[in-house]
């Protein structure tokens, strides 16, 4: 019964005609950014955050949620038609997606990837209502030196899992928890590093180093890339045959478990998904020679996989309040501003925004199969506009959604500054998401430490004898040492290079 | 990407030492009662001992890794423009209004890109995309800037 009557909460809470609309919007502004290349997932969140603070906390959330899938399946229409992923995890569908576009089956491949994400998308949402409220109704008893251990195996294992050096991911943590000192410490009052500036002893917000790093870093990386040159497919029947059918449901199934267990994990999420979905089809297919040269298997399973994930990494964010990405620290802040501090009692508290959000995730799916198959010459007419028309245009959106954080010109100097920095970052050859992640929970990770020391009077040990954190600070270790291990490392580098 | 731990490393030097120099000025306190500085102190240790590690890595990589001053040069001249741009932005968007300031940054930072060129349909397109852009944030969302205030 407890499920079915919080369905039906959900599904009234999500299908009401505002929440319904804000759902729509979000998928849609989502594809339709998510179509142009340069703009990935976080910053695009980051640029149309700023509309949702008008709107009550659960349709905010649903319109991000959109727009966090939207992007995610408008990057790989493009990779599928025009060989150009509009965000990294629709790198994979490049490979066979666009093959198949080349053979004249665009169609097919575009049906296949919105079939495999809608299958993946319910039984991802399905896998959220069986297993939210349980991991929810565990980490009610975490006191504060259990959040202090699960915050950090978190940004531990989001290192260890991403991509790049671990070194430098590590020393992007600590640049990232520094930033969150910035402001005034809850404990004594002190305005901590803000260099006498009243603006600053508020903090830096998140929104201001999501678009200062993501956006505007991005675009002074990118600004020297001459416009290529771009060559649309046709997109002919858009239905699969018979045989596709037999072919593509297999696939969908196992990117799909994949997709739904790698997007829990932190450091999961879409892009991970993807590649493990994608190198596993490829080893046991029974058409595994066809891999590369358009095979539908290998657009079916990295699809759902990607949506699978995409799904559940709302898990550990929705129970526990620890994002296992950089999208969903962007969530996190999100519900943050919305005055709700994330974590296991957002479900008894809020069931409303918990259930609402679920089943609006799948309704989001549904729209964005019937939305997306019709719109597919748009999407591709969008993608090919040259960036630089594009830029100027994202530049405008970041500076104002910034001003109108607090009403004030301060934060777009904060901005600049912070695009220089990740411009800076990007050429040295670092990654800066978890330097995100670090920035959002950095605040977080203190209070509970201090509180944990505390309560203890000073005895360190107290995150050793508490079993549950002594279980968590292990396996971040062991995280750690695997990672170090010689041969992973090699591994590791493979992974992400393969293609 | 090529990675430059020499250049990484400088940047963690920089922010950890500003760190730890700011961070000693601020009451430590003891474990069980930690003050504002404690933490900022350890995190900035750690960072500086990343820097040093990295620096270290970069040095014993041989040649200096940091890209020659062509290069710097070569990339420097955009990645300014979009700057020089947003911070132009931020400093008129309140004496000019909304209007007029998005369509400056648009064209200012429209110059940083290789292709860009002063032809009339472009900056009809500036115009137009500036003006309903501002003109939905001013009017329709209520945002508190003014649309266009020319002086006299």
């Amino acid at each position: 019964m407890y499920y079915i009557d919080n369905v039906v909460l959900g599904l009234s809470t999500a299908l009401s005609l505002g929440n319904l609309f804000y759902c729509f919007l979000g998928v849609f502004l989502g594809t339709a950014i998510g179509v142009l290349p340069g703009l990935g997932p976080v910053a695009t969140i980051a640029m149309l955050l700023p509309i949702t603070y008008g709107l009550d906390p659960t349709t905010a959330l649903i319109m991000l949620a959109g727009i966090y899938y939207g992007a995610q399946y408008g990057g790989s229409t493009t990779a599928i038609l025009i060989n150009l992923p509009g965000e990294s995890s629709a790198v994979v569908a490049t490979l066979d997606g666009h093959q198949m576009a080349r053979n004249g089956r665009a169609g097919v491949a575009l049906a296949t990837a919105a079939i495999g994400s809608f299958v993946a998308g319910t039984i991802a949402t399905c896998v959220i209502v069986l297993f939210a409220p349980i991991l929810a109704g565990f980490a009610i008893q975490f006191g504060a030196a259990e959040y202090f251990a699960l915050m950090v195996l978190g940004l531990i294992a989001s290192v260890v899992l991403a991509t790049g050096s671990l070194f430098h991911a590590l020393a992007m943590i600590l640049i990232g928890i520094l930033l969150g000192f910035v402001g005034i410490d809850v404990n004594s009052g002190l305005a901590r590093y803000s260099f006498g500036s009243m603006q600053l002893s508020d903090g830096i917000d998140f929104v201001v180093i999501a678009m200062g790093v993501f956006g505007l870093g991005e675009i002074m990386a990118n600004i020297h890339e001459q416009s290529r040159q771009i060559t649309t497919q046709k997109v002919t029947s858009l239905w699969p045959t018979r045989a596709d059918y037999a072919r593509m449901w297999k696939p969908i199934l196992r990117g799909t478990g994949i997709g739904s267990v790698l997007g829990v994990l932190p450091g999961g999420g879409a892009l991970l998904s993807a590649f493990a979905a994608y190198s596993i089809e490829k080893r046991v297919s029974p058409n595994r020679h066809e891999f590369g040269r358009g095979a539908i298997e290998g657009i079916a399973a990295p699809e759902s996989a990607n949506n699978a994930g995409a799904q559940t990494s709302f898990i550990p964010m929705l129970t526990l309040g620890i994002p296992s990405n950089a999208v969903m620290a962007m969530m996190v802040g999100a519900l943050i501003i919305q005055g709700i501090q994330p974590g296991p009692s957002v479900i008894t508290e809020n069931p409303t925004l918990f259930w609402g959000l679920i089943a609006s995730m799948w309704i989001g799916n549904l729209m964005l199969v019937v939305l997306n198959l019709p719109l597919v010459g748009m999407w591709a007419k969008l993608a090919t506009i040259p960036y630089y028309f594009l830029f100027p245009a994202i530049l405008m959106f970041c500076c104002v959604g910034v001003y109108s954080l607090e009403n004030n010109n301060f934060g777009i100097f904060l901005m600049a500054g912070f695009g220089l920095f990740g411009y800076a970052l990007k050429r040295l050859g670092a990654e800066p998401a978890p330097l995100l992640l670090a920035f959002i929970l950095g605040p977080m990770l203190e209070e509970y430490f201090r509180r944990a020391l505390l309560i203890s009077r000073g005895d360190l040990s107290v995150f050793v004898t508490s079993p549950i954190s002594a279980t968590l600070l292990g396996v971040a270790a062991i995280l750690i040492v695997i990672v170090l291990l010689p041969g992973v490392t090699q591994k590791r580098e493979v992974v992400f290079k393969e293609d | 990407m090529k990675q430059s731990a020499l250049g990484l490393g400088l940047i963690y030097l920089t922010l950890g030492a500003i760190g730890l120099f700011i961070g000693l000025g601020y009451p430590i306190g003891s474990v069980a009662r930690m003050g504002p500085g404690f933490l900022p102190i350890v995190i900035s240790c750690l960072l500086l001992a990343f820097a040093a590690v990295s620096i270290f890595k970069g040095m014993a990589a041989g040649r200096p890794q940091l890209p020659s001053v062509r290069v710097l040069a070569k990339g420097a001249a955009p990645v300014l423009t979009v700057v020089i741009s947003v911070v132009t932005f931020a400093a008129v968007c309140r004496v000019l209004g909304l209007f007029p300031s998005t369509l400056l940054l648009i064209l200012m930072s429209a110059t940083a890109s290789p292709e860009f060129a002063l032809k009339p349909k472009a900056l009809a397109g500036a115009v137009i995309v500036s003006g309903t852009f501002s003109y939905i944030f001013v009017e329709l969302l209520g945002l508190p800037l003014p649309y266009i205030n020319l002086p006299g």
